[in-house]
């Protein structure tokens, strides 16, 4: 076999095997660089806003237990308290909408019940003659006869509105006036069932849609003025709080005070109608614990964007309860610190909270999973309550240690995602950042794909190497004319112009540049400085390399020859690889070194071709 | 630092000081002193190289500057062969 043959298969198969393990290393390095990279901006971020987040709620701690201390909160608290007129309205009104629609929802759901039907309709009843405020109900008339049909004192059944125009002339217009108008609210006076005279006020709306015979309904919300209790005095200091919502409460259960625009006062939190109330629930568990605690998020009312947060503390002078103070904020900084991220343009990074129920408590990105209302149960949130309870037990090393731990798990979606995890003590909330493993390692295919072309376009220029080697060799054995093809180059480059040295080696040098940066991209920036002054020094000693063409001694020229060769390959590993040695770490050093013994070389040789030139 | 880059940073400080030798060897034999000039900053380049890459520092306008030394420095030894080979 000629030596062409031999050499290009020979250098052709190592090329294959060396390629082989190239790529393969290429591989697992910039995997393990990318899990590397996004552990390190998961967990960075996930810290960054579980501090965040802690420290809001320390602000918030902070903030009530300065209100704890005022002298004008407690003086608010020692008040006398009053009936409120702001109070009943808000609440009768509310109150009369919501369970108005409710009426009007049963009968469009039951289009075939009459009104008898309705009456003896135990959910109806439940329905239309709810509790409002301590005392007060809902009523049911008929709009054509102004008959009560459902009340709760079953005694007032039957009675006529008409009837009450000398007793009660008040509760008497308002009646009439819902033949004009299908909203009508106002105050009146009414003897309660003990005899005694008493201020109420009712909200009449008028039900749009009929029962199965025909009958038109009214419906009206009722309550006793006296129920609704607030304290009649200003502060300055809580209005220009720079908390928007502050509410104070008597310690049975009144909620007196409110800095608020959205003022849901006077009521009473033990009223069963309010049981399930977030500032009812908060204000019995502070009962029980006599502590301060935070509390939510909850949905306060129907229409409210964000959930609510509260924080409620007890508020003591001198060992007496005088009351409780509660902050109540949106969620809407929480989900605020949770939207910012580290991994710019990422489409599947996201945080999201859960409870200690694993109930979802800001929003996610999928839409189907919704906020407060479904659980998210995964390895990775089942983790995180699982060291958030270790944390209350015993505030070990070993939970610190897995806390930083970025693992990769099925997220709710069933997807594979790099997850990080960390808790809010004081809320009893898990915090997860999560990416998708898919947009982690999209880069890596890319990366392969162009090592392998990388490789191969060396395999195959070094092979074309070798074979022109291999036949220069069979040249040289055959006794051809041995020096024919390569003198033939020599004297080529030996009478070339100087001018296209240097437009040869440009080109060279060039074309190397982008095709090595083409190939081994750093971070998305395309050429750093640092591979332009390579690329210079390469041009330089190329120049040489082509000169040493003309260099009359032979031993001179040899020396320089093969030195500037050496360095070129040098420059031109640096040129490459040395921002993934040394920067990324994608590939390992040793091929640094494999440049560094090269130009040791190179320099040796230049020095005594110099020497020998300038002798 | 890594071994490997350790080691490429011991060669570099190994060709340094072989620059050095020859390049003084050279100058003192041959009396060519000013002419061995430019090796003689090799040898200095290839030191602060090494002992940057030894100490892990990565200052850009450093690099800069050591880049343009050697571009320099071979600019420098290219003109005189070529003059001293006189083509």
């Amino acid at each position: 076999m000629n030596n062409r043959y031999k050499f290009f298969i020979f250098i052709f198969i190592f090329g294959i095997i060396f390629g082989t393990m190239f790529v393969s290393y290429s591989y697992t390095s910039y995997k393990k660089n990318l899990v590397d990279k996004t552990s390190d901006q998961l967990e960075s971020m996930m810290e960054d806003k579980t501090q965040k987040i802690n420290l809001y709620l320390s602000d918030i701690e902070s903030d009530i237990s300065m209100l704890r201390e005022s002298d004008d909160v407690k003086n608010l608290l020692k008040q006398e308290l009053v009936y409120d007129e702001v109070g009943i309205k808000q609440d009768v009104n509310i109150k009369a909408q919501i369970i108005a629609k409710e009426v009007e929802n049963y009968i469009k759901a039951h289009p075939d019940q009459t009104l008898n039907d309705l009456k003896e309709s135990k959910e109806f009843n439940e329905i239309a003659i709810q509790p409002v405020g301590n005392e007060g109900y809902g009523v049911i008339v008929d709009y054509d006869t102004q008959i009560i049909l459902m009340h709760k004192f079953p005694e007032f059944i039957g009675n006529d509105f008409n009837d009450f125009n000398d007793e009660f002339p008040e509760l008497y217009n308002l009646q009439m006036e819902t033949k004009i108008h299908s909203n009508v609210f106002g105050f009146y006076d009414w003897k309660d069932v003990s005899g005694e005279l008493r201020r109420k006020y009712a909200h009449f709306i008028n039900i749009k849609t009929k029962t199965a015979d025909g009958v038109g309904l009214i419906f009206l919300a009722t309550a006793y003025a006296d129920d609704y209790k607030i304290v009649s005095v200003n502060s300055e200091y809580l209005e220009n709080f720079h908390h928007k919502h502050v509410d104070l409460i008597s310690p049975d259960g009144y909620v007196i005070y409110t800095n608020s625009q959205d003022r849901n006062i006077g009521i009473n939190l033990n009223w069963k109608e309010n049981s399930d109330m977030g500032l009812a629930k908060i204000y019995f568990y502070a009962k029980q614990t006599e502590d301060g605690l935070f509390y939510g998020p909850y949905i306060e009312k129907q229409g409210s964007i964000y959930p609510k947060i509260s924080l409620i503390s007890p508020v003591y002078e001198n060992g007496v309860l005088l009351g409780y103070v509660v902050i109540l904020e949106d969620m809407k900084e929480i989900y605020d610190f949770l939207k910012e991220t580290k991994i710019p343009f990422s489409k599947t990074e996201e945080s999201y909270l859960i409870n200690e129920e694993l109930l979802l408590i800001s929003p996610s990105m999928n839409e189907n999973i919704n906020v407060l209302v479904q659980t998210v149960d995964t390895q990775g949130t089942r983790d995180c309550v699982e060291d958030l309870e270790h944390y209350y037990d015993s505030e070990s090393e070993e939970v610190e240690e897995h806390e930083e731990e970025v693992e990769i798990f099925l997220d709710y979606r069933g997807e594979e995602v790099f997850s990080s995890h960390g808790y809010i003590p004081k809320t009893k909330w898990c915090l997860l950042s999560e990416i998708d493993v898919d947009e982690v390692l999209s880069p890596l295919k890319e990366h392969v794909e162009k090592k392998m072309y990388f490789s191969a376009l060396v395999i195959i220029i070094l092979s074309i190497i070798a074979y022109l080697i291999g036949m220069y060799f069979d040249n040289n054995n055959a006794k051809l004319n041995k020096t024919k093809w390569f003198n033939k180059l020599k004297v080529f480059f030996r009478n070339l112009n100087f001018t296209y040295y240097i437009l040869i080696s440009a080109i060279l040098c060039a074309g190397y540049l982008f095709i090595s940066m083409y190939f081994f991209p750093t971070d998305g920036v395309v050429i750093k400085y640092s591979e332009i002054s390579n690329a210079i020094i390469a041009f330089i000693l190329m120049l040489l390399f082509f000169y040493a063409f003309r260099i009359k001694n032979a031993k001179a020229r040899t020396h320089i020859f093969l030195g500037s060769l050496f360095l070129i390959i040098n420059k031109f590993v640096l040129i490459g690889f040395q921002e993934h040695i040394f920067i990324e770490e994608l590939m390992s050093s040793w091929i640094c070194y494999t440049g560094s013994f090269l130009g040791l070389i190179g320099l040796i040789l230049i020095i005594y071709g110099f020497a020998e030139v300038v002798k | 630092m890594s071994l490997a880059t350790s080691i490429c940073a011991a060669t570099m400080f190994i060709a340094g000081v072989l620059v050095l030798w020859f390049s003084t060897m050279f100058m003192i034999s041959k009396k060519l002193i000013i002419k061995f000039i430019p090796f003689f900053i090799v040898g200095i380049l290839l030191f602060l190289t090494a002992s940057l890459k030894f100490h892990n520092i990565f200052i850009d306008y450093l690099w800069g500057a050591l880049d343009l030394g050697w571009i320099i420095v071979f600019i420098w030894i290219f003109i005189v062969i070529r003059r001293e080979n006189g083509n």
